[in-house]
């Protein structure tokens, strides 16, 4: 059964920085999807002038929330964003972060079994059905490139991802 | 075109190493290590292309774990193994949302 559409990403900073560094990022505009980032996430990243991405502040339990993930071995960035996904009721975020992948992978933890982890590839995929991208594997390709992602845990989560939804690479 | 890179900084082993080399095969110490960027530069760009590949045939599920483990270095069949798992997660959640 399909679930209700979600209109929100909640999005890490290396995510957006991949964006940033193949100039996708002005394109956001054009998504159904509204980014939402933690604080945290902001400062890590810098400014964004990008009217579709929001700034969320934690407060009270999910600062709690946030900082038990950190004393886990979370990074700030990744944790907020998990917490703040959990509060908006998601079941996922955008994350490329590969320590976050591995934690996903071998630790138990509450919130992290409610939420999956999706990559940069799922911003691609939106944006290549609203016509923004014609070469998605090329996109890729630069991405994992400019961002040192070979052979690494974000290269094969993306890959596959873009090979289920039909993506045929050369 | 010969590319002048005067100055290779070698600790003692290794050039130690590298003068036995020379002796035994018979080599310039430029051949050497000119031989040996060569082979690594092959061995990464070889690295490269498979990963993509076993990955396809890891997801698809052609073999299992423990063959990827014997045939791959640990650092790319651990890749491989926690990448997939998130990649067919993330792609269930956005057909799920009917993307």
């Amino acid at each position: 059964m399909r679930q209700k559409l979600q209109k929100i990403l909640v999005t890490d900073s290396p995510s957006l920085i991949a964006l940033e560094r193949v100039n996708l990022l002005s394109k956001l505009k054009y998504l159904d999807f509204k980014m939402v980032i933690p604080k945290s996430v902001s400062l890590e990243f810098g400014k964004i002038k990008q009217g579709k991405v929001k700034i969320e502040n934690l407060r009270g339990k999910s600062i709690k929330k946030a900082k038990s993930l950190i004393s886990k071995g979370f990074g700030q960035g990744e944790a907020e964003c998990l917490v703040l996904a959990e509060k908006l009721k998601l079941n996922f975020v955008i994350c490329d972060d590969r320590k976050l992948l591995r934690q996903k992978f071998m630790m138990e933890d509450k919130i992290l079994d409610k939420i999956d982890i999706a990559g940069f590839s799922f911003i691609l995929h939106l944006l290549y059905k609203k016509k923004q991208i014609k070469d998605i594997w090329g996109v890729f390709n630069k991405i994992v490139e400019k961002n040192n992602w070979k052979r690494s845990e974000v290269e094969a989560a993306n890959f596959v991802f873009l090979k289920k939804l039909g993506y045929y690479s050369e | 075109m010969l590319h002048n890179m005067a100055n290779l900084v070698l600790d003692k082993e290794t050039g130690k190493e590298l003068d036995e080399l020379k002796k035994l095969e018979d080599k310039s110490r430029s051949e050497i290590v000119r031989e040996a960027i060569r082979e690594l530069y092959l061995k990464e760009k070889r690295a490269r292309k498979n990963f993509r590949f076993f990955v396809d045939l890891y997801s698809e599920g052609v073999f299992g774990k423990d063959t990827l483990f014997i045939l791959l270095p640990r650092k790319d069949a651990e890749a491989i193994v926690v990448g997939v798992k998130a990649g067919e997660g993330a792609a269930k959640i956005a057909k799920n949302l009917g993307h």
